[in-house]
Formats: structure tokens, sequence, C-alpha cells
């Protein structure tokens, strides 16, 4: 009875710690900065800055659920940038199609290497990384490419905002009520289960990729209006940011049942006040890096210990 | 049931605490929104704000009754040997001048570059500065500064491009641009080059696309037509690590046998030593000569060593001349009401002695402390005028640091 209770206590805390750290993070940086962060203008901004992160990350969920990676988001974004910024000279909807079109492309043709081909997924995502930043190289000629002066017009608050809502709502109870988001999490809690159950796993993992690079695709758009130019390294690292913020946010890295569509959410919004935050303090870039990485070790620390734990319980019994 | 419970409580608590938040600090909340939305400050008393018709000489005004003066600055590094003595030098000038500067790094990228310059200013500085990596990402720039109402200038940057400096001359709150003469500079590294002998270069340059870019090029260009040198193969991409730069020299000096002569025309920190080693591990030291654009921490021992034959750079004052400019400005006491586009001198070094006294009183000593900064306030020094500045920007060297500090 005794040992039930601290196995719920644990569950319960794994559930609430992304809503302490987040409630944390935004009273902590609330007060130490004077209220600063949460003038409208500055919530407008972090809203911004982390909105293409939003987007990326809410596809992930769909992929780390199934404890599959994509290294190679962050070039997709590249890519689909650099698409966007060259068609906006022609059309900007076109523009939009064509970074949307070039980001599914490259989805589908990962979720075959790694559904159908069954090459490991980061390997599959990392080559077609390096792939798709040699191309970047040779499309930029190692430089920039500019967006049609029009297409500053589209980088609106309102415009990203609803972007923003439709596309997490949807992916939300997609992964939430729809059978392909519980199929996800089957395939993360056990790939021999999930096929005995009769779930079609190359399918899904194709659909979760093209998924990934559709919103990827949005990701590009969207980064270059913002920019005002794609670069050869333009999304850099963004692979990296949406793992980060996943795990604060709570998703557990192997996937499976446990996994939260809310963990992109806040796991985005704690790194866009993390971000912002210590800008305001006026906290130099290395105490930032070093205030970083020791909050992400803290919060690995506690929330894999906890989870190990209870797995480990869960087998026992 | 319970545990639906628990979600909803932890829900109404996260909003209950935004809400919290928000209430509790609305106070500060519109100052702060108010500052950011003037370039006058964070304190309540420059809030206030000013009468349309007044402008921006009520602006000036207010900010002169502020605290200190924030100033904000995005760039790559504050550590390495060409972005260190920049940091340096603005810190310094902002400490002579009773300004505080907040400092951001952005690895080198717009899409960063230009979330640092939204932290900044909601950090409360009343004038950014950056070196923009795109051209074409300076429009969106100078529409966050003009929508926030604070000031901007840039450093290391040529606003030779006429659509965007159209677009930042158009601007009341573009202070201008600090730039050094790029032609000149390739053109510098490509002599030294002849000089020792050499004729058939391979280059490492910036990528394409940047105003810099294109200057250094065309002096490259210049060079080659007026010795009669030649690029045999470039590589811009492979310069970001010292190992890829040392990959690269492999293959440049395995391609073309005859390769003489190495140009390092922008990333020389992380090129350099690659390049150096590289040559050294192929026994080419002596062959192939070395110039490049950019100071690094390790010149004086390549002196020694004949390593490199030519170093241009120490243009490391443009963020303190925009210091200079914007605290005039925001203190009410302007030294000059239109943009300004101030060319920063560069250094040659030749020799190991030039690389030591370099080191000596230009990197370990600024070429100007914090007091003489302080005299190009007018706030502090009435009589100083932007002719005053020019002078002092235009005499920068070696030789000069050295009479005005009284090194003998």
């Amino acid at each position: 009875m005794k040992s039930n209770n601290k196995k719920k206590g644990m569950e319960l805390f794994i559930n609430i710690f992304p809503f302490i750290s987040l409630i944390v993070v935004f009273v902590g940086f609330a007060l130490l900065s004077g209220g600063r962060t949460l003038d409208i203008t500055n919530c407008r901004k972090i809203f911004e800055q982390s909105f293409t992160l939003l987007l990326v990350a809410g596809a992930a969920v769909f992929l780390l659920s199934q404890n599959c990676l994509d290294m190679s988001v962050g070039a997709v974004i590249g890519m689909t940038g650099v698409v966007a910024a060259l068609v906006s000279k022609i059309n900007i909807p076109l523009a939009f199609a064509a970074a949307l079109g070039v980001g599914v492309l490259i989805g589908l043709i990962n979720g075959i290497l790694h559904g159908v081909l069954g090459i490991n997924a980061m390997i599959a995502t990392l080559a077609m990384s390096f792939i798709l930043r040699g191309l970047l190289l040779i499309v930029c000629k190692s430089g920039t490419v500019g967006i049609a002066v029009k297409m500053y017009d589209l980088d609106q608050v309102g415009l990203k905002m609803a972007v923003c809502v439709v596309f997490l709502v949807g992916a939300w109870l997609f992964f939430q009520f729809h059978s392909y988001g519980k199929q996800c999490r089957a395939v993360g809690a056990g790939e021999t289960a999930a096929v005995q159950s009769g779930i079609h796993i190359a399918f899904i993992k194709i659909i979760s990729y093209v998924f990934m690079g559709a919103a990827a695709g949005i990701a590009g758009f969207f980064t270059v209006i913002r920019t005002g130019a794609a670069m050869y390294n333009t999304g850099n690292m963004a692979e990296f940011d949406i793992l980060i913020a996943l795990i604060l946010g709570g998703m557990p890295i192997n996937g499976g049942a446990d996994s939260k569509f809310r963990s992109a959410v806040i796991g985005v919004l704690i790194l866009g006040i993390l971000n912002n935050g210590m800008v305001l303090l006026g906290l130099d870039t290395y105490p930032q890096l070093i205030t970083k990485g020791i909050i992400f070790i803290l919060v690995l620390a506690m929330t894999f210990t906890i989870r190990n734990k209870i797995n480990r319980d869960k087998k026992m019994a | 049931m319970k545990r639906k419970s628990v979600k909803l409580l932890t829900s109404l608590l996260v909003t209950a605490s935004i809400l919290v938040g928000m209430v509790g600090c609305g106070s500060k909340t519109e100052s702060a929104d108010a500052g950011s939305q003037s370039a006058a400050g964070e304190t309540e008393e420059s809030s206030q704000p000013a009468e349309p018709e007044e402008g921006d000489t009520q602006k000036e005004a207010d900010a002169g009754t502020t605290d200190k003066i924030k100033l904000g600055l995005t760039i790559y590094s504050t550590t390495d040997a060409t972005a260190g003595p920049v940091v340096n030098n603005m810190q310094t000038a902002c400490d002579g001048m009773g300004a505080e500067l907040v400092i951001a790094t952005d690895e080198q990228n717009p899409e960063k570059e230009i979330t640092n310059i939204e932290n900044l200013i909601a950090n409360g500085c009343q004038a950014v500065f950056c070196l923009p990596y795109a051209d074409d990402s300076i429009p969106r720039i100078a529409k966050i500064c003009e929508d926030s109402e604070v000031y901007f200038g840039f450093y290391w940057y040529d606003l030779s491009n006429e659509e965007t400096h159209d677009v930042c001359y158009a601007s009341e709150y573009f202070l201008g641009n600090i730039y050094e003469d790029d032609v000149w500079s390739a053109y510098t590294a490509m002599k030294t080059l002849n000089e020792a002998g050499a004729s058939h270069i391979g280059m490492f340059g910036l990528p394409t696309g940047r105003t810099t870019t294109t200057k250094r090029d065309n002096g490259i260009a210049q060079a080659c037509e007026e010795f009669g040198m030649e690029i045999l193969v470039e590589d811009r991409v492979n310069t970001n690590t010292s190992d890829d730069a040392a990959s690269s020299v492999e293959s440049m000096v395995s391609a073309y046998p005859d390769l003489d002569g190495i140009v390092i025309a922008g990333m020389t920190q992380t090129c350099l030593p690659g390049v150096i080693q590289s040559l050294q591990n192929l026994g080419l030291t002596e062959k192939v000569k070395v110039s490049c654009i950019d100071f690094n921490e390790n010149q004086t021992e390549y002196f020694e060593k004949n390593s490199v034959n030519g170093v241009i750079g120490g243009h490391f004052t443009g963020g303190a001349w925009l210091a200079v400019l914007a605290v005039n400005k925001l203190q009410g006491t302007p030294l000059v009401d239109e943009p300004v586009s101030i060319k920063d001198e560069f250094i040659v070094l030749q020799s190991a002695d030039d690389a030591k006294n370099y080191d000596a009183h230009l990197y370990q000593e600024l070429p100007y402390t914090a007091e003489e900064y302080a005299q190009m306030s007018k706030k502090i020094n009435e009589a100083f005028t932007y002719e005053d500045l020019l002078e002092i920007v235009g005499s920068y060297s070696i030789q000069d640091v050295m009479t005005r500090h009284n090194v003998k």
C-alpha cells in the first residue's frame, strides 16, 4: 500500500514537474527582471522567437513518441527557407507551397529510409542533413538568398498566432484522440507488440516524417520572413533545440505511452523564457550557456531517475 | 478521476501564477513597456511620453535625465582576438562615458542576431549595434528598432548597397555605420604576399552575399591584376574550424603543386592555425607564404617562426565610436544630426616587432583609456565635436597610441 502510494507520488511528480519548471522559470525571471519579462512587447517577442520551434517541436512529438529522431530538421528548415526565398521572387503563395512541398518530399524520403528500408532513424536523418547542408552551400554559393520585399508584409504576429494555434490544436487532437496518435505511442512502447496489434509501422513512420517535413517547411518559410534572408546555416542546430525543449517539457526520451503533446508547448515556452530572460538580466554569454546546461542536466537527472525507478517497479510488479 | 483533478489543479496553478505575476508586476510592466517604446529609458521619470511634435530633441533631452544610458551589442564572440577587442574597447568607452553595455552573442546567424536585437531592446537598451550578416536582413533590423524607437548602428559594415543604405538613412533612429576599407585590406594582404615572392595563390574567404566579401574579392582581383598574381583555388566553406582549414590546405597543395601563397580574407581566427599547422606538417612553411585579414592570438609567434608574412587588422574601435555617437545622442548633446559613415583604420603587421608592439599597447592595454573616452562625451567635455572624433579615428595607429600613452 505504502509502495503503491510512493509510486503514485512519483508519477504525479513526473507529470507536474514540467509545469513546476515553467512556473519557476516564468515567475523567477519576472521577479528577477522587475517584471520586464511580462512586458507585453517582450511576451510578443518571446512568442515570435519561439514560433518556428513550436511548430517543429509539435511535429517532433509524433516522432519522439515512437522513439525516433530527426536530425535533419535544421537542414530542412534551411533548405525550405532557401527555396521559399528563391520562389518568393516569382510568387509568394507559390513560395509557401514550394517550401511545404520540399519539406514534405524530404520527410517522405526520411520516412522511406527509416520506415521501409529499416535504416536507423538517427543515421538516416543525419545523412540527409549532410546532403541538405551540402546542397544549401551550392544553392547559396556559401552566402545568402534574400526574400522578395513584399514577403516582409507577412511578418505579422496575428498570422503567426493563427498558424500556431491551428497547427498545435490540430496536432494535439491527432496525437491525443486519433488512432494515428495512439499508434505512434504504441510503436514507441514496443514495436513487436505494435505489429502484433495490427499496426502498420512503416506507414506510421512515413506519415510522421512527412508531417515533420511539412512542419519544417512551414518553419523555413516563416524563418526567412523573419530574417529577410536564408543562409547556408539557416536552421542550424534546430534539431538539438527541439530535443532540449521536448525533454524540458517532460517528454520521455524513449517515447511510448507516457509521451504527452503538451511537452512540446511547455518545453518551448521554458526554453524561450530562459533565453529571453537571461539576456534581460544582462547575463553574459558564457554564464548563459552554463545556466542552460545546469538546468538541462537537473531536469534530466530528476525526470530520468524517477522515470527509471517507475519503470523498474513496473517490470518487477 | 484523481489524476484528472491533479491535472486541472496544475493547469489552474500555472494560469494563476501567470496572472499573479502579470498583475503583481503590472506597474513595472507599464514603465518597461514605455521604456521599450521610447528611447528615453526605463525609469518612470524617463518614460513620460514626449509630445509628438517635440520629436527627437525631446527624447534626447529626456534621455539626458535618466540614470545610466544602456547600450546593446550583438557580436559573434566576446573572447577571440578579433571580437574580444571590439567588446573591450566598447566596454571601456561605456565605462568612461558612464553608460552600461549589454552584450549578446549571435553565432554569425541572422536569425539569432535578430533575436538578440529584440532581447536587447526588451532589456531596455536605448541603442543597439550589430554587424548585419546579410544585406537582406537590414530592413528587418531597421524595422525592429524603429518600432521600438531605439537607435541602431552597424560596426564593421560598409553600407555601399544602395537599397540598404536608403533603408537605413530613411530611419530617424539610424546613428551610422563604422566600416573599413575592405578593398584596401585585401589588396594589402595580397601585396605582402607579392613582396614575399608569391604569385600562385590559394584563398580562404568569407561567404558570399556580404558587402565585405564583395569588397575583399575586389581588392584581391585588383592586386592580381596589378602584380600579375593568380588565384588558383578558393575555399569559402572549410573555414569554420582549424581542422577543416588544415584539410583544405592539404587538398590545395596536392591539386596545385605550384601554389606558393595563401591569403586568408576572413575567418582568420579559425583558419590560420590550421593553415600554418598544415603547411608545417607538409614542410612547406618556407615555400608557401601566408597573409591574412584579422588579427589572431598567436601572431607574434607566427611572425617569429616566419609562418606569416603579413597580417592586416586592428579595426577594433568601431563599436566604441558607435557608443560615443549613441551616448552623445541619448544624453541630448548629439555630435551630429544626420547618420554618419565613419571609416575605421586598419593596422598592418609585417614583423614580430610590429606584432609585439600591437600586443602590448593596443591589445593588453587598450588604444584609448576610459578617461580618453570620457572626454568624447559632450556632457563631460562640451568642446568635443564630430570633427574631433573624425580626427581621433583617422589618426589610429600603433605609433599614435604609443605617442599618446607616452611609450618609448
